[in-house]
């Protein structure tokens, strides 16, 4: 049997964010309340260990908005597999950012 | 105010991204650019008109995700690259090789002795006279009565004369006898010789007197000061100590430990030593090569051919016999192996300065160890088995550092050549591409890989005037999948 992997406390915030459907950067920063030098450097660590894995945004989205594209995050599964292993050890984090409820906002 | 702010914020993120692995840079920077972007939008939205530092404190933020990332996707090799290919090994062998050679050097004392020619000053025009067919000065080759015929003679060439055998003689010290090397020799050998004493004087007398060595006066002596005038036993004669000479002195042939200084006409007959002359100004042109070949007839009539060397020439330390060679090296290295490091031209991919600079910060170091090595090594080599005197010992010394330093940059180029530009680590696995006689229709030649995934290197089997040296091919992202591990 496979172990999973622990992550930490911030990890898996960002990670709970993500699968809440904050999926830039700095979204991620404004609903944690974490500083940019510690979210971007948590994602290069998620993305190092394949929890979550990045796309660019498409330019022509970007460009009929009128803005550069974005770099989204979206979960793996074995990112998922990796967040249900934290929300067991870590019950207050599903209180912290509802998945149901951030995806109505 | 705020346009400047953002101009600010744009070049601080450009000089941090200096910091991420250069195949990651752009699109690093592409984030944090698009990312700033929208907090510039949001904090603007906020705080209109006045000046608001939240998008400065979040480019502060690319400092640590700058580092995360290089430490995650650092400069190092995707894969495990075997560490007999990268460039600390290498480094490390060199320097592993200097410094045993330095360590060698600092515990051999005829090394010491020889690097630290400079301190030892003998008059100049003083030449050591020894037969022709014992040059290497490993045994004692003029007879003294040679000697004594030649000193009672008119000088057409010489100042003064002085003679000099090395032979165990008992030495009693502390009631004690020990047989030791003693250099039995002329009342003005060192007045000729013009070697400053650590203390006393050894000034020519009437009466037999000995001079000790450093090392037997703290040995046996405790390094006494008071152990002038004191009187010894020497052999069956009983003679006053007249001064002590300091250590790494005695540079001629023949071990010694102590020197007794007696008339010419007490030194026994029977044995032959050498000859050590001070040569008149006019005749200085005669030994100008260092070295010159004379001939000496004895009573008996028998010629005798002999060298005489001039000994203020080979006081001047190893470094005579190191720059020479070393600058011959160079001189040759152009026809021995091709300098270019690779055919620069033709690369589409500009490797970032730093890469450079580690690049040739690499070069330098390896150049300057090997320069060290070249030094050292010949230097044990040559004198580690002699004792002053050796002019063979300087031949050697010249031979090896001449074929150590051609071999050394050779290889240096070599290596240089073979080390990817990214990693430094050296690539492997050639294999052949193309054949011969495709030569000037397609490509014809060797291919190497980088164990890394960063390059891959052509080197052409036949160099033409479109393909002389070693291309790079430097291999995108898209490559690393095949070195995945």
């Amino acid at each position: 049997m496979a172990q999973e992997p622990q992550l930490s406390h911030t990890a898996a915030m960002i990670l709970q964010a993500i699968d809440a459907g904050f999926v830039y950067g700095f979204s991620v920063m404004e609903n944690l309340g974490l500083p940019s030098g510690t979210v971007y450097p948590a994602l290069r660590r998620l993305e190092r260990d394949a929890l979550i894995r990045s796309q660019w945004e498409k330019q022509s989205i970007a460009d009929a908005e009128l803005r550069p594209p974005r770099k989204y995050y979206r979960i793996t599964a074995a990112g998922g597999s990796a967040l249900e292993a934290a929300r067991r050890r870590y019950p207050l984090l599903e209180r912290l950012l509802p998945v149901e409820e951030a995806r109505r906002s | 105010m705020n346009r400047f702010l953002a101009a600010a914020e744009d070049r601080l993120l450009c000089a941090i991204a200096l910091l991420a692995p250069s195949d990651r840079r752009a699109e690093w920077l592409r984030e944090w650019r698009s990312e700033l972007w929208h907090v510039c939008r949001c904090s603007h939205r906020s705080t209109a008109g006045s000046v608001d530092l939240t998008s400065f404190r979040f480019c502060l933020g690319a400092l640590p995700d700058a580092l995360e990332m290089r430490r995650i996707y650092g400069t190092t090799c995707t894969t495990r690259t075997p560490i007999h290919r990268s460039a600390s090994y290498c480094l490390l062998i060199l320097a592993v090789i200097l410094v045993a050679g330095w360590a060698f050097a600092l515990y051999s004392r005829p090394v010491i002795a020889e690097r630290h020619t400079e301190r030892y000053t003998v008059r100049p025009g003083l030449v050591l006279i020894l037969n022709a067919h014992a040059a290497s000065g490993a045994m004692n080759s003029i007879p003294v009565e040679l000697y004594r015929k030649w000193a009672g003679a008119h000088q057409k060439y010489f100042d003064g004369l002085a003679f000099y055998r090395v032979e165990r003689t008992v030495f009693f010290i502390g009631g004690r006898a020990a047989h030791l090397p003693i250099v039995h020799s002329s009342a003005q050998f060192f007045s000729l010789l013009g070697l400053p004493m650590e203390i006393g004087s050894a000034a020519p007398s009437s009466e037999p007197r000995l001079i000790l060595s450093d090392l037997i006066w703290r040995r046996n002596f405790n390094a006494d000061p008071r152990i002038l005038g004191r009187t010894v036993r020497v052999g069956e004669r009983l003679v006053s100590v007249a001064a002590v000479l300091p250590d790494g002195s005695w540079r001629l042939p023949g071990e010694a430990e102590a020197w007794l200084l007696e008339p010419d006409n007490a030194i026994s007959s029977g044995g032959a030593g050498y000859v050590v002359a001070q040569l008149k100004p006019d005749s200085w042109y005669a030994i100008r090569n260092s070295v010159a070949n004379i001939a000496a007839y004895d009573a008996k009539g028998n010629e005798h051919n002999l060298w005489v060397f001039s000994f203020s020439e080979r006081t001047n330390g190893p470094w005579r016999d190191y720059f020479v060679p070393v600058f011959l090296a160079l001189l040759v290295l152009p026809g021995l192996t091709s300098v270019f490091l690779s055919d620069k031209a033709v690369s589409t991919i500009r490797l970032s300065w730093s890469r450079r600079v580690v690049c040739c910060v690499f070069g330098a170091a390896k150049i300057a160890m090997i320069l060290g090595i070249v030094y050292i090594l010949p230097v044990d080599l040559a004198y580690c088995c002699t004792s002053g005197f050796a002019p063979a010992s300087s031949c050697l010394q010249f031979l090896l550092t001449l074929a150590l330093s051609i071999f050394g940059f050779c290889w240096a180029v070599a290596d240089q050549r073979k080390r990817c530009p990214v990693c430094l680590c050296r690539v492997a696995h050639p294999a052949r591409v193309g054949i011969a006689s495709r030569t000037f229709l397609a490509w014809n030649g060797t291919e190497l890989m980088c164990m890394g995934g960063h390059t891959l290197l052509y080197i052409p089997a036949v160099p033409t005037s479109w393909f002389y040296a070693p291309r790079w091919v430097y291999l995108d992202t898209s490559w690393k999948f095949l070195f995945a591990a």
